[in-house]
């Protein structure tokens, strides 16, 4: 293609945006002779005059709705095509209101993923060409299926979700069939010839999470489980790892029989099941599975290496954006609203405006920005300027824009109060440091006395003097605490009356007081009073990214919210079971051992990401998903060195 | 209306089902059926009624009664949206025939 007609089609595409981000929300009726009220006190215009009113045609009207913070616009996505974008209806409670805008899920489905596949189409193609063979059209048509079945078997999340779409009728999965095979050959056709740069902006996840709004369900995983059957059908894949899935899948859906607990999803929605029964644990298990595969294989289907020069760029600005946005979304409701729908995220963006904000106690209070998760957006923030960090202390030199992103995403780190990323980034920003420049005796012996004064400062200086007794019990003990009597887990039970002489008691010992320092006491204690397996579930798992049997089975005094494990690798023994933990743990260590040989720069960011899995949810959300999968499989170069890490 | 509508709405014909002129009888009251599933079914305007019989239920839709009016127009976008996916697909693939690079 020539420049010129290069710049008509960016041209187009950016048009075809626009409208998808107005259109939807200005089609009315405006001959019906019903034309928007101000907003009072007195709801009986909008109780009585439902689906009639446009949002834009309201905010035209109401304009103070825009910015005013105390109206919450909302989505309504059970609700009819007819009323996509209009009011149904609004509510006061207390002093807030809450506008409530019809976004039916199927017509959703439409908007949101045109609206993204047309974003990732402006991404540079390859220079060489896919032309679809038989396998891929395969590929798409097995998805679409596999999503189907999806829907049937979590029919009880969904059916709140699809507005008249009986999903005990066999026919409305033909529609579902054909909508999702659309999007997936759409989306399959943009990406397959874009895999040298998509890796770039994978950060951009952060900011585009792409969920789809009323499912359970990424945009991104629908492509990477496509990929991933292409690379089953092709026989890339070794057939072991075939046995493997049906072996586990096996357990988990024999375990699962005549069982059926429920989920809400929450700000994890999109990766996690909402039920636990026989079809869903299947659904999950082979989800996930090609979903791995199909990461690996896309990240390594690259002829060229990942160069962390460019991506630390496209890192530091996602997360300048990720700050940006965060802030005009808490402070504009109407941002708010279209942010959480076109950037497809699990959870509205927070309305607190006040990034530095202290509770009673002087403690900081986390600001997630737009984010679902103040934690994980840390973790970018973090990883942003590590990588900066990194390529400074290589070449000497540092692009203006990327100081500039560096203030942005120091003040995201800040905000997050994400303790572990800003202590993980020092340590590897002076390791770095030390093994770039020969440094005298004394300021080395500085550099590691101020290093352990400021984590002695973060664990605060009064924890250490705590008694011993109370930090090494203080996980066991929050977690038998909230447990109700009689009703125990078998986790907690075990690890209450474990014997005080055992190595695994010294084991369980040194948990607690890595828990207890790094604030995770209470939430891992919750997980063991939860955690409830039989012998075959603790070696195998419950199943995949499924935790609606873990909330469900073992009921608990009531919990301040809905907190999750706040670790992945806990995550990874509740669904895959204690075997596959060892190998991944043991699997990442030998990679970091290997690394510390060959790439300095990636050794640091191999902990940095190890750590931060120990002790947050990312495997929960797409974004730190897709960013460490990269990370840690991509053949990576710097502009010092090569290594494929895969080696 | 034709039967096929009276089944789909009011469910299959009983064996014992005796069609009764009501129309010609202005006090005639429709016995409830309790073994029959309440069903409702609108008018043009959007007015309800519950049916509560067979019998009272075939007169109804045999009178232009039917289910609701949204779900129908619902189920015709969702017809509209999967033939649009599906001619987007066809035309796709025979665009991408004559341009391997317009996507």
């Amino acid at each position: 293609m020539n420049t010129q007609v290069k710049e008509k089609v960016l041209l187009l595409k950016i048009i075809i945006l626009l409208i998808l981000v107005i259109a939807p929300w200005s089609v009315s009726n405006l001959n019906d002779g019903i034309a928007p009220e101000k907003i009072t006190s007195d709801l009986r215009f909008y109780e009585i005059n439902t689906c009639s009113i446009s949002l834009i045609e309201f905010l035209a009207k109401n304009i103070n709705v825009i910015y005013q913070d105390h109206y919450k616009i909302r989505f309504n996505s059970y609700s009819s095509i007819y009323c996509f974008g209009q009011i149904t209806g609004i509510d006061q409670i207390n002093h807030e209101f809450y506008i409530s805008i019809g976004a039916n899920t199927i017509l959703s489905l439409f908007i949101q993923s045109i609206f993204w596949i047309l974003l990732i189409s402006l991404i540079n193609k390859n220079k060489e060409l896919l032309k679809l063979k038989i396998i891929d059209y395969i590929s798409i048509i097995l998805t679409s299926l596999l999503v189907v079945i999806g829907i049937y078997a979590e029919s009880r999340f969904y059916s709140k979700n699809l507005y008249f779409v009986d999903l005990s009728k066999g026919d409305q999965y033909i529609n579902l069939f054909c909508y999702f095979f659309f999007i997936n050959y759409f989306l399959y056709i943009v990406l397959i010839n874009r895999s040298e740069n998509v890796k770039y902006y994978i950060p951009f996840t952060f900011i585009f999470m792409m969920l789809f709004n009323g499912l359970n369900l990424y945009l991104p995983v629908l492509f990477f489980c496509m990929y991933g059957i292409r690379e089953l059908l092709k026989k890339n894949i070794s057939k072991k790892y075939g046995y493997l899935l049906f072996f586990y899948l096996a357990i988990w859906s024999y375990q699962a029989i005549g069982e059926n607990f429920y989920l809400k999803p929450d700000k994890i929605r999109g990766l996690t099941s909402t039920s636990y029964n026989f079809s869903s644990n299947i659904f999950w298990g082979v989800v996930v599975f090609t979903l791995v595969i199909g990461v690996v294989k896309y990240f390594q289907s690259s002829s060229k290496s990942l160069e962390l020069e460019k991506i630390q760029s496209i890192t530091l600005f996602s997360g300048s954006i990720l700050v940006i946005v965060g802030y005009l979304s808490s402070a504009f409701p109407a941002v708010n609203f279209f942010t959480y729908y076109y950037s497809g995220l699990t959870k509205y963006p927070t309305l607190n405006q006040n990034l530095f904000q202290y509770n009673e106690w002087g403690e900081k209070i986390a600001w997630r920005g737009m984010y679902p998760s103040a934690e994980s957006s840390g973790e970018l923030f973090g990883l942003a300027i590590l990588l900066v960090g990194l390529s400074f202390l290589n070449t000497k030199k540092m692009y203006f824009v990327d100081s500039i992103n560096i203030i942005f995403c120091s003040v995201g780190l800040y905000a997050s109060n994400n303790k572990t990323s800003f202590i993980l980034l020092i340590f590897c920003l002076i390791y770095k440091f030390i093994k770039t420049y020969k440094l005298r005796r004394e300021l080395l012996i500085l550099l590691i006395f101020a290093f352990i004064l400021m984590v002695t400062f973060f664990v605060g200086l009064d924890n250490l003097s705590l008694d011993f007794s109370f930090t090494s019990n203080n996980m066991v003990g929050s977690g038998y605490a909230y447990s109700i009597e009689d009703n125990r887990s078998s986790a907690i039970e075990y690890l209450q009356n474990l014997s005080e002489n055992g190595i695994l008691n010294f084991f369980i010992i040194l948990i607690s007081l890595v828990s207890f320092f790094i604030n995770r006491s209470e939430l891992w204690g919750l997980f063991f009073a939860r955690y409830n397996p039989n012998f075959a579930e603790f070696l195998f798992g419950s199943g995949s990214f499924n935790l609606a049997k873990h909330y469900g089975e073992i009921k608990l005094l009531e919990t301040r919210s809905f907190l999750l494990p706040h670790s992945s690798l806990l995550n990874i023994l509740l669904y895959f079971g204690f075997l596959i933990l060892i190998f991944f743990v043991l699997y990442f260590l030998s990679k970091i051992v290997q690394t510390k040989k060959t790439n300095i720069d990636l050794f640091l960011i191999l902990i940095y990401i190890f750590v931060n899995l120990i002790k947050s949810d990312s495997v929960l959300y797409i974004s730190t998903l897709l960013i460490y999968f990269l990370l840690f499989f991509s053949k990576i170069s710097t502009k010092r060195k090569f290594v494929n890490s895969l080696e | 209306m034709n039967n096929e509508s009276v089944i789909t709405i009011c469910g299959e014909y009983p064996s014992d089902f005796k069609k009764i002129d009501i129309d010609s009888n202005p006090n005639f009251v429709f016995i409830n059926d309790p073994e029959f599933e309440i069903t409702n079914v609108y008018d043009q305007d959007g007015n309800v009624a519950s049916v509560n019989s067979f019998l009272e239920c075939e007169h109804y839709v045999t009178g232009g009664w039917d289910v609701i009016p949204l779900q129908r127009s619902e189920y015709f976008y969702y017809d509209v949206l999967q033939v649009f996916s599906l001619v987007a697909v066809v035309v796709a693939i025979l665009v991408q025939k004559f341009n391997k690079r317009v996507f």
